[in-house]
């Protein structure tokens, strides 16, 4: 599939956006596993 | 009537982002349209209701484990509304109120959001079952397949009793907020669960009565399409009736106080009342249906009501 040099632009745009929410969502998982750990600990 | 694939091909297509309702090839899907496959209007009331559960156990948890409760629960009715997404992308292309979808429209793969269903879901169940307990995470698991396997694909394009039994689904968040407090089931939640599920039908069957003509289109047996329009309104009220019972109940049997019962009396008297409009209204032009949309909307708030009040009456005593 051959794309126009703006559907390229708007499809990196969507990718990178998308991928910056993955590593936001990666991030809170893995503070969200510690937040568990303390609080059972505390608890 | 639009033709529908066979069961046997559901859940395969759309492949590739083949768009279903003329949209542009885009494969790329957006974060938004991840959201928009959760149901994140549906998550609230799920939220709401597994969040009372929880409030009104007996009991203590960490603060920050009740969130994580909560956010599983949340995660999970996202991920069974997913798989539900990606099993009628087909039906949801006919149907004006879900054509904007992220599959029927194109913007997103299937394998995709088949993916990011099964990610979702073992995440929340996983992550409940460390945060709280097993009983909890396996509740929350029972849910989701009930959600995904016995109602959207088994029961809802096979009957009109769909909504009657696969209310259960939404019923199961109050059992699951009580179940991380306390590691098991008791009456008080049990009554939440058939409070749900008595509620589930008139509240769909409000909304399948003006929109009646998307149901008959993408081929859903729903209650108005099968048994005509009268019936629907017979049924409403039948039901109104079982909700009123099983919503006084907890009162009755000295589950729970006055703080509870004398509002949740009156609430139950005014969706009575609405569904006797509904029962006694003749008109069949969905603009003209304003008794159903009355109780649609009023059906919304009535389980807000009893809900908010439960919550009130354990923290009164």
């Amino acid at each position: 599939m051959s794309w126009s040099p703006e559907e390229e632009k708007a499809f990196v745009a969507r990718r990178k956006r998308r991928n910056l929410v993955i590593g936001l969502v990666l991030g809170a998982f893995a503070f969200l596993f510690y937040g568990i750990t303390v609080s059972r600990m505390v608890s | 009537m639009a033709s529908i694939p066979p069961i046997a091909d559901k859940g395969r297509a759309p492949t590739g982002a083949l768009p279903l309702s003329g949209a542009p090839v885009l494969p790329a899907a957006e974060w938004r349209d991840y959201w928009a496959l959760l149901k994140p209007r549906v998550m609230t009331l799920v939220v709401f209701t597994g969040a009372c559960g929880l409030f009104a156990a007996p009991g203590h948890i960490h603060p920050f484990l009740a969130f994580v409760a909560i956010l599983c629960i949340a995660v999970g009715a996202g991920a069974a509304a997913a798989y539900n997404q990606w099993w009628e992308a087909d039906i949801d292309a006919v149907m004006k109120r879900t054509a904007g979808r992220p599959l029927p429209a194109g913007r997103m793969r299937s394998e995709d959001a088949l993916a990011f269903a099964n990610i979702l879901s073992v995440a929340s169940v996983v992550t409940l079952g460390f945060a709280t307990n097993w009983v909890a995470a396996a509740w929350l698991a029972f849910s989701i397949f009930f959600y995904a396997v016995v109602y959207t694909v088994w029961l809802k394009p096979r009957t009109p009793q769909n909504i009657v039994i696969g209310g259960a689904a939404g019923a199961f968040p109050p059992i699951i907020g009580w179940a991380a407090v306390t590691g098991d089931v008791t009456a008080l939640p049990l009554l939440l669960f058939a409070i749900i599920f008595a509620w589930t039908p008139p509240h769909f069957w409000a909304l399948a009565l003006f929109v009646r003509i998307d149901y008959e289109k993408a081929g859903i047996p729903m209650l108005p399409v099968t048994h005509g329009i009268p019936e629907t309104r017979r049924q409403i009220l039948l039901y109104s009736f079982v909700l009123a019972a099983v919503a006084v109940a907890p009162w009755a049997l000295g589950l729970l106080g006055p703080v509870y019962g004398v509002p949740a009396t009156l609430l139950s008297l005014a969706f009575v009342a609405l569904a006797g409009r509904v029962a006694r209204s003749t008109t069949t032009e969905a603009r003209d249906m304003a008794a159903e949309k009355a109780l649609f909307k009023f059906s919304l708030l009535y389980l807000a009501g009893i809900f908010a009040v439960l919550v009130a009456d354990r923290w009164a005593a």
